[in-house]
């Protein structure tokens, strides 16, 4: 017995162990490049309703950078069939990753019925299936909406294509410029006038919560901060200071407003709360602190100051307290913006007679340039924090043109936005509501 | 026992011969094994981790277990070679805008949500299964590398200086699964080489699309469980932490790039050594992004 035991021990430390084992790996980079989709024409009304909707979503889409919609001419399966039973094999054949359908259909009240979906053609399955009921008229916001809803599931991230962008439009000769103030989509359709050009305005800003721009406006060559009420058109000025007040920035709440009052050749920073009008003094020391921004849990400001013998940006929080420098690079840096998703600050820099719209963590840490130009300022987010716009000049001969670009925060796909005459110092809206 | 007594027990003596002669035995074979003088032309036997430093050029050559023989400088040119193109910026000049027509306000229309009403497809699904795909498959690219660094995914225009150099991340080391020899416990010539996982590693690489610039993509690692068939085709596919892909977003974001990466036909059949079935007829595959941002 013990021989027989002995034995198979023997044999036990000598055959290989039982053959089978898990393969672990580690993938560490992927390939950055768009993502291969696939966006049907929405069938089911006659008309080119169908088509233009869907050419909204591809021209959104592709847009962002983040998707390369494929040539319609590719497609195989008809628009209808897709919608109802898609041919996976077909679309993975011509190398889509994802599909887009779509079907209208008229509702009794004369309305329109939109049913989108989005398929995974790899898993062979849906992601996302909504149907939205709309005038026809309103087709184009219901595009963009689309695009938002097929943006999210892939990223992640909320979609910023239902937003607005409000600008200075100029026109004229530059001892005479005119500029108005003027909102359109974020893709430039729906473009309009809100201000005629008989006073100069600057810096527009959006209200985060409610349909409402603050600017700054030399109203009988004064110059002071108002408010726009986009839905009314009413306009007022906010406070009556003694001094010039400008750089005005809502509060994440939309409650007040954080600006800078310069008086006797000093400025410093002021937060308004605009129910009560009561305001608080943020910085004093005797140096130029402006272009305050709010983070977005309103606990914190970035501004700008040159307290340190040039413009740099600093941080505090919102009652002025702990104020601490963040950038120390060679050059200057002006116009700091809070992003919405709050990880980073974008800023203008000024170095080597060029200037820079780059991006820094609120620590001061990972600072980034991401376009360069002769001149290129006013960088503002948009409402998922993950593209920037801001307006680029071009020397013109003796002239100038001012133009407004968007680019994706990887510093990539910088885009012009269509706009009727010269555009400069966007502002981009919250998303539509 | 004394001698005398020895004496009287023949039988007992014989057996103590016996199991000293295979003592003695055992003990002059074990020595010959164990002590090499011993054994005047001794074989040195060829090392077994021939594949670790004779590694293709296309391997990977920079992971951590790599001996000093791989090629540095041969690296370096290859990840300058292979910057990847910036992604297309539109450039071109759009046409002459319209001429301006003061426009309506927009109305704002309701815009009504139903409650899910799209069900889901799924006869469609299996009706295509069956169908093999008419068209022919394109072969995935030449394989581009992108480089590692930070700025091969982020744009940044400032000149080298301003970006500290990142201090060493333990966890930046993906390959902890690379130091550590894969299916230690199967016959040597049944296990994995590092070239072989270099080949499928550098294909799911290509197929990989995540979304990049991403909040918090430094924290989004998502492993992939994988069970593949014979013929080194994916069987079935699963996230192994399904609790944050239905809880976060973002997650669910990277985790469907990563299946998605699993599932191309770029990356079908998977580039597997097909005769070591035992070594891989199940994975788990970790996507890790933390390093492109």
């Amino acid at each position: 017995m013990k021989k027989i035991f002995t034995l198979a021990l023997m044999l036990a430390l000598f055959i290989p162990a039982v053959a089978h084992a898990e393969l672990k790996l580690s993938v560490v980079t992927g390939t950055p490049d768009p993502m291969p989709i696939a966006i049907h024409t929405f069938a089911g009304v006659d008309g080119d309703l169908g088509k233009n909707m869907s050419d909204v979503v591809t021209a959104d889409l592709q847009r962002s950078g983040l998707f390369r919609p494929l040539n319609r001419s590719s497609f195989i399966q008809p628009a209808a069939a897709a919608a109802q039973a898609p041919a996976f094999g077909e679309w993975r054949g011509i190398g889509a990753q994802a599909l887009v359908t779509g079907i209208l259909s008229k509702t009794g009240d004369g309305k329109t019925r939109v049913e989108f979906r989005l398929w995974d053609v790899f898993a062979q399955q849906q992601l996302v299936g909504t149907a939205y009921m709309t005038t026809p008229a309103n087709w184009r916001r219901i595009a963009h909406i689309i695009a938002d809803a097929i943006y999210k599931r892939i990223t992640g991230e909320e979609g910023y294509f239902d937003s607005r962008l409000v600008y200075i439009s100029e026109t004229g000769a530059s001892n005479a410029r005119v500029k108005r103030l003027a909102i359109m989509d974020q893709d430039g359709a729906n473009h309009r006038y809100l201000t005629d050009g008989r006073a100069l305005v600057l810096t527009p800003r959006f209200s985060p919560t409610r349909q409402q721009i603050t600017y700054m406006a030399y109203y009988n060559n004064r110059p002071r901060v108002y408010i726009y009420d986009i839905d009314t058109g009413a306009q007022r000025v906010l406070g009556d200071f003694p001094g010039m007040t400008f750089a005005p920035r809502f509060s994440p709440d939309g409650n007040r407003v954080v600006m800078s009052l310069s008086k006797g050749g000093n400025s410093d920073i002021y937060t308004m709360a605009l129910g009560s009008k009561s305001t608080s003094r943020l910085t004093t020391d005797a140096s130029i602190n402006t272009s305050p921004s709010f983070s977005p849990d309103g606990r914190r400001i970035a501004f700008e100051s040159d307290r340190s013998g040039k413009q740099q940006i600093y941080v505090m929080n919102a009652d002025g307290s702990g104020q601490q420098r963040i950038t120390f690079g060679d050059g200057r840096y002006a116009n700091p913006v809070w992003s919405p998703r709050g990880d980073l600050i974008a800023f203008t820099k000024m170095s080597g007679g060029q200037f820079y719209i780059g991006v820094i963590k609120p620590d001061g840490k990972g600072e980034r340039l991401i376009t360069q130009a002769y001149h290129v300022e006013g960088p503002t987010w948009s409402p998922n924090g993950r593209v920037l716009s801001y307006f680029k000049e071009k020397p013109n001969g003796r002239a100038r043109t001012a133009s407004v670009y968007t680019i994706d925060l990887t510093g990539y796909n910088e885009t012009r936005v269509p706009t009727p005459l010269d555009g400069s110092d966007p502002a981009w809206s919250p998303l539509n509501k | 026992m004394t001698y005398a007594e020895q004496q009287q027990q023949p039988g007992m003596n014989r057996s103590a011969l016996t199991s000293s002669a295979i003592l003695h035995l055992v003990v002059l074979v074990l020595a010959t094994v164990s002590f090499p003088w011993l054994k005047k032309d001794l074989d040195i036997p060829q090392p077994i981790s021939v594949e670790l430093v004779t590694i293709d050029k296309i391997a990977q050559t920079d992971k951590a277990a790599v001996k000093p023989e791989a090629k540095v400088p041969e690296k370096k040119e290859e990840k300058k070679i292979d910057k990847p193109p910036p992604a297309p910026t539109n450039k071109s000049e759009l046409p002459k805008p319209p001429v301006i027509k003061p426009e309506k306000e927009i109305k704002k229309e309701e815009i009504k949500k139903e409650e899910k009403v799209i069900d889901e497809l799924a006869p469609a699904e299996k009706k295509e299964q069956k169908k093999p795909d008419k068209k022919e498959v394109k072969k995935p690219d030449p394989p581009k590398e992108p480089e590692k660094d930070f700025a091969s995914v982020l744009k940044n225009l400032a000149e080298p200086k301003p970006m500290p150099a990142p201090p060493p991340q333990p966890d930046a080391i993906p390959d902890k699964t690379a130091m550590t020899p894969q299916g230690a416990n199967l016959p040597i010539g049944a296990r994995m080489t590092m070239t072989e996982e270099d080949a499928l590693r550098r294909q799911l690489e290509g197929c990989w699309n995540p979304p990049i610039g991403a909040k918090d993509a430094d924290t989004m690692k998502v492993d992939v469980f994988m069970v593949i068939n014979p013929d080194r085709t994916l069987r079935s596919a699963q996230i192994v932490d399904a609790g944050r892909y239905s809880a976060d977003p973002f997650f669910r974001a990277m985790a469907d790039s990563a299946m998605r990466a699993v599932r191309s036909p770029n990356c079908s059949p998977f580039e597997l050594p097909p005769d070591k079935y035992d070594a891989w007829k199940t994975a788990t595959v970790t996507f890790d992004p933390s390093q492109m941002f």
